[in-house]
């Protein structure tokens, strides 16, 4: 029976091992790459990234605060699918990349976000450096002296009772109350 | 996962800095130890992530000459 809820499926995406349909070698990264080595991948992209038409647009996207390492990767990424130089090539040039780029960007007085470094987020207290504080604080309390203990006695003064009121002796040979206990 | 970010924490920039080896005086006697007879290595000996980390750590010198004009 038709089921009327179910939903159709959807055609409109590749289907399971489409991407191993096309005929071996036919793609570009299927083909031995153009440049085998770092410096030949590397003699291939520094003078596209120091090139006057494409630096202003390599410096704008700099400038929207998209990380270095994040271009890198799409550049090295560009360059496997072309098939230009393998993905461990890829990898390995990513460095200088990313500091060529640093280097261009700080030329041209661009602050620039190298995505290399871990953002501390200086607002958000660690619950380590809470601890810490804690302990700091209880540490403090204990070396306070007692409010009580410096208070000076003053000796010529004798206790003072409440008046009527007499307090109970606990010896052997204590006067009985006139109740008897 | 950023690789660009684990590519650049796992590069090991070499450092000026570090102190060299110590070159020890040669002897003078009749049967003194011939020196090292390696010759150093060329940048195309070394292993391609050294190179590139010796392209990295030029780049960056390049860098701090630019902040310090």
């Amino acid at each position: 029976m038709f089921n009327e809820e179910k939903k159709s499926p959807s055609f409109e995406r590749p289907i399971p091992g489409q991407g191993l349909t096309a005929e071996l070698g036919a793609r570009p990264w299927q083909n031995p790459p153009e440049y085998s080595t770092v410096e030949e991948a590397l003699d291939w992209y520094v003078p596209r990234l120091v090139n006057p038409e494409f630096i202003d647009d390599l410096l704008d996207v700099i400038e929207t605060g998209l990380p270095l390492t994040t271009i890198a990767d799409a550049m090295q990424n560009a360059g496997v699918m072309e098939g230009k130089h393998t993905i461990d090539v890829g990898i390995l040039v990513m460095p200088v990349l990313i500091e060529t780029m640093a280097y261009l960007a700080e030329e041209a007085g661009i602050e620039y976000e190298a995505g290399s470094n871990k953002t501390i987020d200086s607002d958000k207290i660690s619950p380590s450096r809470i601890a810490l504080v804690m302990q700091q604080m209880k540490d403090e309390e204990a070396e306070k002296p007692d409010p009580l203990e410096g208070a000076p006695i003053r000796e010529d003064e004798p206790p003072q009772q409440e008046e009527g009121k007499e307090q109970p002796s606990g010896g052997l040979m204590s006067r009985r109350n006139t109740n008897g206990v | 996962m950023n690789v660009g970010f684990m590519v650049m924490n796992n590069l090991q920039v070499p450092n000026e800095d570090e102190p060299k080896e110590e070159v020890q005086p040669q002897s003078k006697g009749l049967l003194p130890r011939k020196g090292k007879t390696t010759a150093p290595k060329s940048i195309m000996d070394m292993e391609p992530r050294d190179r590139v980390a010796r392209y990295v750590a030029d780049i960056r010198k390049a860098r701090a000459g630019l902040k310090n004009v």
